[in-house]
This record gives C-alpha cells, sequence and structure tokens, in this order.
C-alpha cells in the first residue's frame, strides 16, 4: 500500500484567515467555539486553586481600600457623591465584576510567543480569537466557584449598608448590555498588548505597569469620581472605565438616557477599535515572527 | 533518611553554627549581587521599576486624603508613616526571600529539591534564602524617606530607643512575613502543581495597608493574631509616632520567634509529603 499523493499548497500564514489551506472567518463556529471552551473548562477545572490564588488579586486590594473608606466615613457624610452605603455597594460591585469581566489573554499570548509556541495557534484551523476568548471564559466560569461564596461573606459581613438597586429597567437593560461589551474592551486591548511580545523580549515589566495603570482608571483603587480632576481628563481618552466602573455607575442610577445611550455606543467603539488594532499589531508582529521549537 | 534537611555539620557551639550559617548567607548575598550588577542595565530599570511602584501605592492611598481629613485616627501625615513602614517591611521580604518563594514550587516539582536536602546545611536555610533580589532595596529605601518625611511634617521627633524599638519591630514583621508566607508556599508538597501559591502572599499583605485600629470585630482581631499584618504596617508606625502599645515589641519578638518556629516544624512536616521526582 503506497502513500497516497499529497498536493502541496503553499501556505500563507496571513494573521487576518489564517493559512490559506483552512480558511476561517474571524470568529469561529459556535460548535467548534463550544468544545473549545469544554476543553479549556477541563484545563481551568485541574487548576481551579491556582484560581483561587488570583481570585485574591480580584478580591483582597479593593477590600482594603472598602475598609479605609469605612474607617474614613463620618456618620451623614457624602464622599464623592457616595455616602457609606454607596461606597459599600460600589466595591462589592468591583470585586464581582472586576473577577468576571477581566480578562488576561495577554499573558498566555506573550508566553507562548517567547517560547516559539504561538506558531501552533496560529496554524491551527481556527479561529485565534476564539481561542483565546474559550480559554478566558472557562477560567472566568471556574472563578466563580470563588467569587460566589465570597460575595455570600461580604454580603453578611455589610448587610446593614446593602440595597438592591433600585433603576427603571431600560438601565438593567444597559447593565445587561454593558457587561459582554466591557470584556471585550478588556479582552481586545490585552490580546494587543500581548502581540506586544513579538518585539520586547521580556514583556512582565510592561504588563505590570498597565495592571497599575488599569487599577488606577477603572476604578479599582478608588471610584473616578474620587480622584483628582487630571486622573479624570486622562481617564477620558483611555478604554479603562469602560471595563465595569461604566457597569457599576448605571446601576447607580444617577445616568439619563442619553448618558446611557453614548456610554455604550462609546463601549461598541472601543470593542471595534480594540479589534482592529489588536489585528493591525498581530500582523505586524507575524511578519516578523521567527518561531522556534515544534 | 533521618537526616535530611538537618545540619551534619560536626557538633560545635550554636556560635560557631551561627557563624557558618552567616558566612554562608554572605556567600550568598555576595554570588547574587555579582549576578545581578553582571546585568547593570537591567538592575538599573528594575531598582527604578520597584521604587516606582512603591511610590503609586504610596499615592494610591494618600489619594483618600483628597476627600477626607482622617482614616479612623490617621492623619495624612501619619499616614505617610504607615505606608512608608508598610513598604520597608513587605519590600525588604520580597529582597530577601521573593525568588525562593516563587521557585519552591518548581524544585519540589521537578525533584531538584534532592539537591537542596542532601546538602550539609539545614533544609528550610537554603530553600530560603538561595536568592536576594536587591532590586528591592530601592523601594526600602524609598520606605525609609517616606517615613522621615512623615515624621518631619508631623514634628515628632523620637528619641534613640524609639528607633532602635521601631526597627526591631520591622524586623519582627520581616520574620512573621517570612514565616506566613513560608508556611503557605509548604502546601504545594499537598497540591502538587500548584506553580502560582507564591503569589498567595502579595494580595493578603496588601490588606495591612489598612490600619488595624481602624478596623472592627473579629477582623480586628483576626489581623492582629491570626494574620498578624498588624506588624506589617500599624504597629511599627504606631511605636515610631509615640502611640504604641508597651506590650506590642515583647509579643512581636515572642511572636516572630514562634512564627519561624512553627514554620520549620511545618517545613519538617511538609517534607514527609515528598517523595523525589527526579530520575
Amino acid at each position: 500500500m503506497g502513500f497516497p499523493t499529497v498536493t502541496t499548497t503553499p501556505v500563507t500564514l496571513d494573521a487576518d484567515s489564517g493559512p490559506a489551506i483552512f480558511p476561517r472567518s474571524s470568529f469561529p463556529s459556535a460548535r467548534k467555539f463550544v468544545r473549545l471552551l469544554l476543553a479549556s473548562w477541563q484545563d481551568a477545572l485541574q487548576y481551579r486553586l491556582e484560581g483561587a490564588v488570583w481570585f485574591l488579586y480580584d478580591l483582597l486590594p479593593p477590600m482594603g481600600m472598602l475598609l479605609l473608606w469605612l474607617g474614613a466615613y463620618r456618620p451623614g457624610d457624602t464622599v464623592a457623591g457616595y455616602d457609606v452605603a454607596g461606597m459599600v455597594q460600589y466595591y462589592l460591585g468591583v470585586i464581582a465584576l472586576r473577577t468576571l469581566l477581566n480578562p488576561h489573554p495577554e499573558w498566555d499570548i506573550a508566553e507562548k510567543i517567547a517560547k516559539g509556541t504561538y506558531g501552533q495557534i496560529l496554524l491551527r484551523p481556527m479561529s485565534i480569537v476564539g481561542y483565546h476568548l474559550a480559554g478566558e471564559v472557562a477560567w472566568k466560569v471556574v472563578r466563580l466557584f470563588w467569587l460566589l461564596p465570597s460575595m455570600g461573606i461580604c454580603i453578611a459581613m455589610f448587610w446593614e449598608y446593602l440595597q438592591a438597586p433600585v433603576v427603571p429597567p431600560l438601565h438593567w437593560l444597559a447593565f445587561v448590555l454593558s457587561i459582554p461589551l466591557g470584556y471585550l474592551t478588556a479582552f481586545f486591548l490585552k490580546m494587543t498588548m500581548g502581540y506586544v511580545a513579538f518585539w520586547a523580549t521580556n514583556t512582565e515589566g510592561i504588563f505590570v505597569f498597565m495592571i497599575s495603570l488599569e487599577m488606577v482608571f477603572t476604578g479599582n483603587f478608588l471610584p473616578l469620581q474620587a480622584m483628582p480632576d487630571w486622573v479624570r481628563m486622562i481617564g477620558d481618552w483611555l478604554p479603562y472605565r469602560y471595563f465595569y466602573f461604566f457597569s457599576t455607575q448605571i446601576l447607580r442610577g444617577t445616568f439619563t438616557e442619553v448618558e446611557l445611550a453614548s456610554g455604550l455606543l462609546t463601549q461598541v467603539a472601543w470593542v471595534i477599535g480594540g479589534y482592529f488594532m489588536m489585528r493591525v499589531v498581530r500582523t505586524a508582529g507575524i511578519r516578523r515572527y521567527a518561531a522556534f521549537g515544534g | 533518611m533521618a537526616s535530611v534537611g538537618s545540619a551534619v555539620a560536626p557538633a560545635t557551639t550554636v556560635w560557631h553554627q551561627f557563624r557558618r550559617y552567616l558566612r554562608l548567607y554572605g556567600a550568598v548575598a555576595r554570588y547574587c549581587l555579582a549576578r545581578d550588577l553582571e546585568y547593570r542595565t537591567n538592575m538599573v530599570f528594575n531598582l527604578f521599576r520597584e521604587g516606582f511602584y512603591a511610590g503609586l501605592q504610596v499615592m494610591f492611598v494618600n489619594l483618600i486624603y483628597l476627600n477626607v481629613k482622617s482614616v479612623g485616627d490617621w492623619s495624612s501625615d501619619q499616614m505617610l508613616v504607615l505606608m512608608g513602614s508598610y513598604t520597608i517591611v513587605t519590600n525588604l521580604t520580597y529582597c530577601l526571600f521573593w525568588e525562593t518563594m516563587t521557585g519552591l514550587s518548581s524544585l519540589v516539582n521537578t525533584g531538584e529539591l534532592d539537591l537542596v536536602l542532601t546538602k550539609p546545611v539545614n533544609g528550610q536555610f537554603l530553600v530560603s534564602v538561595r536568592r536576594i533580589a536587591f532590586m528591592n532595596l530601592a523601594p526600602v529605601t524609598f520606605g525609609f524617606v517616606i517615613v522621615s518625611y512623615g515624621i518631619s511634617r508631623l514634628g515628632v521627633q523620637p528619641g534613640l530607643a524609639d528607633i532602635l524599638g521601631y526597627l526591631v519591630l520591622c524586623g519582627c514583621g520581616v520574620a512573621l512575613c517570612y514565616a506566613m508566607w513560608f508556611s503557605s508556599v509548604l502546601l504545594v508538597f499537598w497540591t502538587g502543581r500548584m506553580q502560582n501559591i507564591a503569589a498567595v502572599f502579595e494580595p493578603v499583605v496588601s490588606m495591612a495597608r489598612v490600619p488595624t485600629d481602624v478596623l472592627r470585630g473579629p477582623i480586628r482581631l483576626a489581623f492582629t493574631f491570626v494574620i498578624p499584618l498588624a506588624f506589617a504596617g500599624t504597629v511599627p508606625a504606631r511605636a515610631l509616632l509615640g502611640v504604641g502599645e508597651t506590650w506590642h515589641l515583647p509579643f512581636a519578638i515572642v511572636a516572630a520567634i514562634g512564627a519561624v518556629f512553627a514554620s520549620n516544624r511545618l517545613w519538617n512536616r511538609a517534607l514527609r509529603e515528598y517523595s523525589s521526582a527526579s530520575s
């Protein structure tokens, strides 16, 4: 039995469409995505204890800031538009939303590029975005195991300050829409950061610096209203406030309908802009990528 | 292998043992410094980076004072002393132990721990001091500058005894942080693959930025006695400001010695779970 004749087709490694022998769209079919998600879910389950450690980074720094604020409030105080109950609800919202909506694809991308194994991802007959998205979503689902009991403890600790948000249905709808948009804003920005590894050997310093910026401009340390004017002015030009700060503000009920629409449209713009920026950087990076490894 | 991890040097006095370990530590420090200086640009960049992050942390916490006059009884300048003390204690801990803590998981998983355990030196000592991250000396220095600045703004003039007491409390804070961190990293002997276990320390110790007297009820007790974060910021700062409790210093010394001893017991227990992974 002889070997079948193999017709070799020149493979062009194009960032947008992948190898020509595997035509694909930039987003995966639902079936492939579900398969990827399940595989990533199994992987994430194996490392659930590691997930608990990363969860502490989402939980404890904002909790520390909340405890500082509780020490600062005097009866009847309102600080930066927040009474004490509002401040507690803000930080609990930040903890929950940051845990669920803050992806970190950049570390995986940079590690694979540095090791020379990113070529394996590029050559697979599937969407690169879908590959990373499935991995990140699976990890976030596992993170729920840690978030839910932690939020239960937080709710018991701060019960006296808590009340369900009283906002019109339109605000709830906007809140629901802002969740995936915030996630994708962060996701594409961080994918772009990850592709910096095509040029930089050691990206850890860059990522840690970006996390510092993120902590300020997403409202993780302080609500943006409590920041100095110049910080807020800079933040207006950056996408960070649309990661999850915008969602927390929707449930405060202070936005008008116009502000809601404008905020959601800005999120959409950041998602589209972030996606194209990621593709441009990735394409440029692949052109100079000299992979090694099997 | 009853002698694994224990000293097998000829019987000598405690003083001779101490000098021997001191000489060994000096050799490690010289090696690490030489290694860092080989990549001077990298070291300068890292020194700058670590100092910058420490500065950011101090700035963020003090941004609260743009909105309020005090946090509990802590004014803005007093908070500078606390944040400076926190920066000193945590970064000294990172300087002395960061690289070894992050490397322990790999030592256990790859079986390279064998090489450590068969050396004629205490195993815990060797795994704890194999690397020194000199870049973290930048934020330590920055911490002292912040503390001095806060003290000068407050007009407090601590005496020599106060300064010595402060330094001892900071030292005890480092020892307690080490014992807590090391004990948590030992979990890898039971869980196997857990590469990021050393990272658990950073978010936990970040809670030491909160003055413990601001906390209420069980959280306050937990942060003083169970996870003694108070000694990584609040207690040294209060001592330097002249408002510390007299029992803090003897308690800190006893707690530090006890915690390091307890971590040693846990290390010996963890070694029983270790089976070499090397070929």
